[in-house]
């Protein structure tokens, strides 16, 4: 009964219960949030609506509620969901004209993709961004996708439903961007400096199944070659391998703006999974905050390739070896892009309904604490994380 | 003369006698072989340290001999050990009696068997820009060393088990391979001692004036006043018959004060090719008052002359000094990234040295950080008979191996 966090992503989670709760089947719906928070805090009219929610590790959206003879389980995605589901095209569309941007800033273009149900926090970045394109009628999530991928955003959805944004010259303000969390195969533990993760299991996979090093845009007869930034690939036995993909333009997306958006997603593929015997990381130099999905961490491995071996493309903060547990290393910092952890026992599970905001109370809260099963207690529960090592791009460290 | 029957390193210090059945079990994916014995000593401490060896040893490669059945010397992967201690026995009266069992993954006999070193080469971060130049050592005794087509220049070095072969100036990211006889596998090892005692894994007393890494070439223990740790860290080396005296060396927090005692110690890595250990000290006691600690990584390599230190705080950065403990007229030669005592040791010539920027005190013989840190990487080396520089043993030799840093994997491989 894992929750799978992801990086710009819903992820989902599911949760069961052990023991009968007909009596809350009337008030358990979809649309409402599950929220975890790391401790159990009794009964939630003791705090307001705000507080609960800033306490909370996690909260996803209930998309499926089903009862078994009085039993109760449900699954569900994380706020990410909002703003639309790829899968069925399901989700807000902005219909009215301001979704026509030209030339547009970064917080006007946001202020009209972000849908009500979310709020938008954070907008930093240091770059003069000018966006022209038509967003008109199209899915939010969609939208926004194609906003981050051609000026160089990324952001995270908190528990709050506050939406943070931040771009490539990363700021640290929303996400760990310079590491203090090492996972080192090789040297697990603790350290006066760092903050050690012990990993006990590294899958290290490279993929070029889906890779693209090229895309025509336009129909077959009348296209531009867009080739972005791209130079990955490798020769055959005479000569070098073209992998060319053919995308309609769009008629409203600048098409060197569309042919990297493609060719982005169609990267070669680095899947790396990364179990941890911690549940939780909790990093002591980042303010005791848990480490979420798009932040960076350490991972040293020669035996995966995990290493820093960059050369002279990173900037020297990245390439520089590292002092921990008395050797020297030289782990490659790599962003977190999904983490799968398990609801344990000890930390608390509650239900908001779906009512109007200025209505809610935390009356309206529901504890399910005491009904969940648990997955596991937590010396036995560890992490997953899944890192990405590609398309990395670096800001300047704080001086 | 070898001991009757060797597990690894138990049997190396205490005597562990014939074992009661030995069998081997070979089927189409793997060859086990398990050992049944007893452990009893000359004395109840001697016989639990046999307990607490074995158990360490789980999952580490190890070679075993015995003297009953030469045939069956050979090197195998720990996969299990069970020790009973059951009060039928009269486990815990008089010298002690503990039934042990060891399940391992049989890799096979010298014949079948040689060693390869993984090598992570990674080049410490310095400020001096000293050229790094990777060296590795087998074992004393050792043969058949490959680079593959790297070409390391091979010197000699003298240990208290003979002399070892150091192949230095190796490329980055070469992993040599090497041979040798199971009896001869710990020859020229690091050792940790802990209690009086040989330490085979990662659990050792809480002794913080009681340990000693003997690396052969050289040894490191605690400064002890009274019984107790009093903050200093000292070293000597082996001059080639006989070890040479010791020489203290002391850390300065920020320069000014200076660590008077450790309060723990604890091992972060023991294996024959190098040997980690972490000593820590409580910030909150004067004479610097704060809720932050202090941490001292000493790590030693086989067949090495130098010895890696990091220090760290982690309270508010600071420039920290290392050096000689007692006043040592020393030379920072132009530019280096060390200092040399001036007078030499018994015929040696002593170095403290620093990654980072530093500067020098020629008069105390220490060197402190220019920039405000929460760590000092440095380390002190040894160029046993004065040797000069170029030969490999010399100061800026030793200089340009601290700078490459390798961590060590050693598995056996079928030939």
């Amino acid at each position: 009964m894992p929750v799978t966090e992801a990086y710009m992503d819903p992820g989902d989670w599911r949760l069961s219960c052990r023991v009968d709760t007909r009596h809350l089947a009337a008030r358990i719906r979809p649309y409402g949030l599950l929220v975890v928070i790391p401790q159990w805090v009794g009964d939630p009219a003791g705090y307001t609506d705000t507080e609960l929610l800033a306490a909370a590790r996690y909260a996803g959206v209930v998309l499926d509620s089903q009862w078994d003879n009085g039993i109760l389980s449900m699954v569900g995605a994380g706020l990410d969901w909002f703003l639309g589901d790829r899968s069925t095209g399901i989700g807000p569309r902005p219909r009215s004209s301001a979704a026509d941007f030209v030339d547009a800033g970064p917080e006007e273009v946001l202020s009209v993709l972000v849908p009500d149900t979310l709020d938008l926090g954070l907008v930093v970045g240091d770059e003069a961004i000018w966006h022209t394109a038509d967003y008109r009628d199209r899915l939010a999530k969609v939208s926004i996708a194609a906003f981050c991928t051609a000026e160089g955003l990324h952001y995270r959805i908190h528990p709050t439903g506050v939406i943070d944004f931040d771009w490539s010259e990363y700021s640290g303000l929303v996400f760990v961007e310079w590491p203090t969390v090492i996972a080192s195969a090789t040297n697990p533990g603790s350290d006066a400096l760092w903050t050690g993760v012990t990993p006990v299991d590294i899958r290290a996979r490279h993929t070029i199944r889906d890779h693209m090093n090229g895309v025509l845009v336009g129909t077959e007869g009348d296209s531009v070659l867009v080739t972005g930034n791209v130079t990955t690939g490798g020769y055959g036995p005479h000569g070098w391998t073209h992998r060319h993909g053919l995308v309609p333009s769009d008629g409203t997306s600048e098409t060197f703006a569309l042919g990297g958006g493609v060719l982005a997603a169609h990267g070669p593929a680095y899947d790396y999974a990364i179990r941890l015997q911690e549940h939780e990381v909790v990093d002591p130099a980042g303010g005791y905050a848990p480490i979420l999905p798009g932040d960076r961490i350490y991972v040293w491995d020669p035996a995966s390739g995990l290493t820093n071996d960059w050369g002279s493309t990173a900037p020297s903060w990245a390439r520089e070896a590292l002092w921990y547990r008395g050797e020297a290393i030289a782990p490659v910092p790599v962003r977190i892009v999904e983490s799968e952890w398990p609801i344990v026992d000890g930390m608390g599970v509650y239900y908001r309904p779906p009512i109007r905001p200025q209505d809610i109370t935390s009356d309206d809260w529901i504890d399910l604490t005491r009904y969940v099963e648990w997955e596991a207690t937590p010396t036995e529960a560890g992490t997953l994380l899944r890192i990405d090592q590609s398309n990395q791009t670096y800001g300047a460290p704080p001086t | 003369m070898p001991p009757n029957l060797q597990i690894g390193r138990v049997g190396l210090d205490v005597d562990l006698n014939s074992p009661q059945d030995l069998s081997f079990d070979v089927d189409d994916d793997r060859r086990r072989v398990t050992i049944r014995g007893y452990l009893r000593a000359a004395s109840l401490d001697e016989t639990k340290a046999l307990r607490s060896e074995l158990l360490a040893q789980r999952g580490q490669l190890v070679p075993v001999t015995w003297a009953g059945d030469s045939s069956m010397a050979g090197v195998g992967v720990v996969d299990a050990v069970t020790v009973d201690v059951d009060w039928r026995d009269g486990a815990l009266q008089g010298a002690g009696f503990f039934r042990f069992a060891v399940v391992m993954d049989w890799v096979g006999s010298t014949s079948e068997v040689e060693f390869q070193s993984l090598l992570s080469s990674v080049e410490a971060v310095e400020d001096h820009s000293t050229t790094p130049e990777w060296w590795h050592a087998p074992p004393v005794g050792s043969l058949a060393y490959s680079a593959g087509g790297a070409t390391p220049v091979l010197i000699d070095r003298a240990t208290e088990d003979g002399t070892i072969h150091v192949a230095t100036d190796m490329p980055a990211g070469t992993h040599p391979t090497w041979s040798v006889n199971p009896a001869n596998y710990y020859d020229g090892a690091v050792e940790l001692w802990a209690g009086s005692r040989l330490r085979a894994g990662r659990d050792m007393p809480m002794l913080p004036a009681g340990w000693e890494i003997n690396a052969k070439t050289l040894r490191i223990r605690p400064g002890v006043t009274a019984d107790a740790s009093n903050g200093a860290i000292e070293v000597a080396a082996w001059q080639g018959s006989d070890w040479g005296p010791w020489v203290s060396f002391s850390v300065w927090w920020a320069g000014t004060n200076r660590i008077p005692s450790w309060h723990y110690v604890s091992v972060l890595k023991n294996t024959p090719e190098a040997v980690v250990i972490r000593l820590v000290r409580d910030a909150a006691e004067a004479p610097f008052a704060s809720t932050a600690k202090h941490e001292l990584d000493i790590n030693v390599r086989r067949g090495g002359r130098l010895v890696t230190m990091l220090y760290k705080f982690d309270g508010a950065s600071a420039q920290h000094a290392v050096g000689f403990t007692d006043t040592t007229a020393a030379a920072r030669p132009s530019s280096a990234s060390y200092i040399n005592a001036t007078s030499l040791v018994s015929g040696d010539r002593w170095l403290v040295g620093a990654p980072a920027a530093f500067t020098e005190d020629a008069v105390e013989g220490q060197v402190q950080i220019d920039n405000a840190s929460k760590s000092m990487p440095w380390w002190v080396g040894v160029a046993v008979g004065n040797a000069s520089n170029g030969t490999g043993d010399g100061p800026a030799d030793l200089a340009k191996q601290f700078v490459a840093q390798s961590g060590e994997i050693v598995r056996a491989v079928r030939r």
